[in-house]
């Protein structure tokens, strides 16, 4: 049978059983049940290569390549790593471009061989490329919707954003200065390559990469959406869990690596004080000083004038006090002395504190003695005479250490 | 030391969660690698270092080295305080993601509005019951009577707590701050820990009409 005979007759095989072969390739993943009703249909297909038979369980199976041009003419995507295929088809370009050269001089029905083989290969590229371009469009379109898992739903968008990196790899080696070293100065190469080619390469690669772009927001929404379940999961277990066990609290007692989220300390809070030392701050604190003690004056009046005092009428009554014991002691000293009945007309300030057994240092004693006689001196002076028994402390004569003070009588007579 | 540096510390030893909603400006000091170490650096030679929540939206101080006994205690007596609230907050999580549109719990970043809060609640008489509950869990004005009194005073409450901040100051609308991020890492912890299941509910199968 000749190319053209073949041609017709896969394509006839097609037409007449489009029904069975569309229902196995989208409803049965290709498979056609090997029943009465399909034998005709089976034969006819197995005979053009266009199906074969796999085993009894699986039945028959649709060849990919039609599989494919139902796929390709009905727009149904379904996402395929095409990286390595493209890479391939770009050496493969590359080597009939090398053979075309080294044909051109010496034979041309090679020439036109190779010529062919260039079209061919540029333009499987260039179709290949679209589809792969308007598959990834129809991922984005569609943002794998038909499958329920988030996680496989990252997964696979993640897989196309990938497979989009790679293929900019793999288009990268189309560079403008690749495309006319290959080109050299052939009219037909550089139109081919030049125009045709690197502009449609070009132009899928702007809409792949607009399209990663618009993948990287849906793995961002995807990974959000992910996270909310999460949480939302989280909430509803912990409040079954509070249903369950209405007494329930969390008992960490126990845990001997607490997480970081449980690490929390206390609150310190930090309180310093000024350097009333410094020269830099001078004025500062100066005027916080003012400040302070206007705030405390305005207080203080504030307080007076609020301040309530309670008068009470004490008028006729008697209000009795207790007489300091060391004051009563002191008078009676002086008692002794004045009394011109007495005694005694000299007494010493030591010598009446073991007398009166005063409750005071004798110190304090003489002091208040030396007191007395000089708040009373103008009363005294003529009728008590002082002496005073001290000595001088080296080595500054002004330093005088009283050891004793005697007072005497002055006698009139 | 700049301003943000000493702001940044002090906030910090106040056991604060710092993050984009309640301190914007630290927050983004915090972003800048360098400053974070020069924090982290002054935090370590006082026993404390800083950390972030899981979903990196706020910073917060820890202790360096738990061994030590008083820090532990510290983070015990911390510990019993917080256990205690867990579920008055799980219960307005739930009632809050009720009134949202799309379901979604709240996060650092959420805007609440008491009006709709107010209108779903006073238009539900199941999210009444929960508002009930949570103020009665919180400890919140549970005797009044007005959803308006016990949601103002759950709101009062989770913002003296640090949980949300009020914008504008007119304290009808809300922002939640990363405070929410702290209490799901804990949540996620007592989970592994306690062993509570928080796989996704399976789909029962309904066997006959009721």
């Amino acid at each position: 049978m000749s190319r053209k005979d073949e041609a017709k007759s896969a394509t006839g095989a097609l037409y007449r059983n489009i029904s069975t072969i569309d229902d196995s390739c989208f409803m049965a993943r290709g498979q056609i049940a090997d029943i009465p009703e399909n034998e005709s249909a089976i034969k006819s297909l197995e005979k053009n290569n266009l199906a074969y038979f796999v085993d009894d369980a699986m039945g028959v199976q649709v060849h990919s390549t039609v599989r494919r041009l139902l796929n390709h003419v009905t727009k149904r995507y379904r996402l395929r790593e095409t990286h390595q295929a493209f890479a391939g088809m770009i050496e493969e370009l590359r080597h009939a471009i090398q053979n075309y050269q080294f044909a051109k001089n010496k034979s041309q029905e090679d020439k036109l061989l190779y010529q062919d083989q260039i079209h061919e290969f540029t333009l499987d590229i260039m179709s290949e490329l679209t589809d792969t371009v308007q598959s990834f469009a129809h991922v984005v379109g569609n943002e794998f919707s038909t499958i329920s898992s988030i996680d496989i739903r990252i997964r696979e968008t993640t897989r196309c954003k990938n497979e989009i990196a790679k293929l900019n790899e793999v288009f990268s080696s189309l560079s403008v200065a690749d495309i006319r070293d290959w080109a050299g100065a052939d009219l037909m190469l550089e139109r081919l390559l030049m125009k045709t080619l690197k502009s449609h390469v070009d132009k899928c690669l702007k809409e792949l990469s607009t399209t990663a772009h618009r993948l990287l927001e849906m793995i961002a929404k995807l990974i959000k959406d992910k996270e909310v379940q999460r949480l939302n999961q989280l909430i509803d277990s912990f409040y079954t869990h509070y249903q369950k066990n209405p007494s329930y609290t969390p008992d960490l007692g126990s845990v001997i690596d607490l997480p970081p989220s449980f690490n929390l300390i206390s609150s310190i809070t930090i309180n310093s004080r000024a350097d009333i030392d410094s020269a830099m701050d001078e004025e500062v604190l100066s005027d916080i000083a003012i400040s302070v003690m206007k705030n405390v004056q305005r207080n203080n009046i504030n307080d007076k004038q609020d301040e309530e005092v309670e008068v009470t009428d004490g008028r006729g009554e008697t209000i009795e006090g207790d007489i300091d014991t060391l004051e009563e002691n002191v008078d009676f000293f002086f008692d002794a002395l004045l009394n011109e009945e007495s005694k005694v007309s000299e007494l010493t300030a030591l010598k009446a504190h073991e007398l009166l057994e005063v409750d005071a240092e004798p110190e304090d004693w003489m002091l208040c003695l030396m007191e007395h006689y000089e708040a009373q001196k103008s009363e005294l002076t003529g009728k008590i005479k002082l002496t005073l028994d001290e000595k001088i402390i080296m080595p500054f004569d002004g330093n005088h250490y009283v050891r004793d003070i005697c007072f005497s009588r002055v006698s009139n007579g | 030391m700049s301003e943000r540096f000493e702001s940044c510390i002090e906030t910090l030893l106040n056991g604060n969660v710092l993050c984009e909603v309640s301190h914007p400006e630290l927050y983004r000091y915090l972003l800048d690698h360098e400053s974070l170490n020069s924090i982290q650096k002054f935090l370590h030679q006082i026993g404390r270092k800083i950390i972030t929540t899981r979903d990196k939206a706020g910073f917060f101080c820890a202790y360096k080295d738990l061994s030590n006994p008083k820090h532990r205690a510290d983070v015990k007596r911390q510990l019993e305080g917080v256990q205690g609230s867990f579920e008055g907050l799980i219960l307005w999580l739930r009632l809050v993601r009720r009134t949202d549109p799309d379901s979604r719990p709240i996060e650092a970043g959420y805007r609440l509005m008491e009006s709709e809060l107010l209108a779903a609640i006073e238009d539900s008489a199941s999210l009444n019951s929960q508002l009930d509950e949570i103020a009665h869990r919180l400890r919140r004005d549970h005797k009044s009577t007005e959803s308006k009194s016990k949601l103002r005073s759950i709101l009062k409450y989770l913002t003296e707590y640090g949980f949300l901040v009020s914008v504008g100051g007119s304290g009808a609308v809300y922002i939640a701050t990363a405070k929410w991020s702290l209490v799901y890492d804990q949540l996620d912890f007592i989970c592994q820990f306690e062993g509570i299941d928080i796989s996704e509910p399976k789909d029962e199968v309904q066997k006959e009409m009721f």
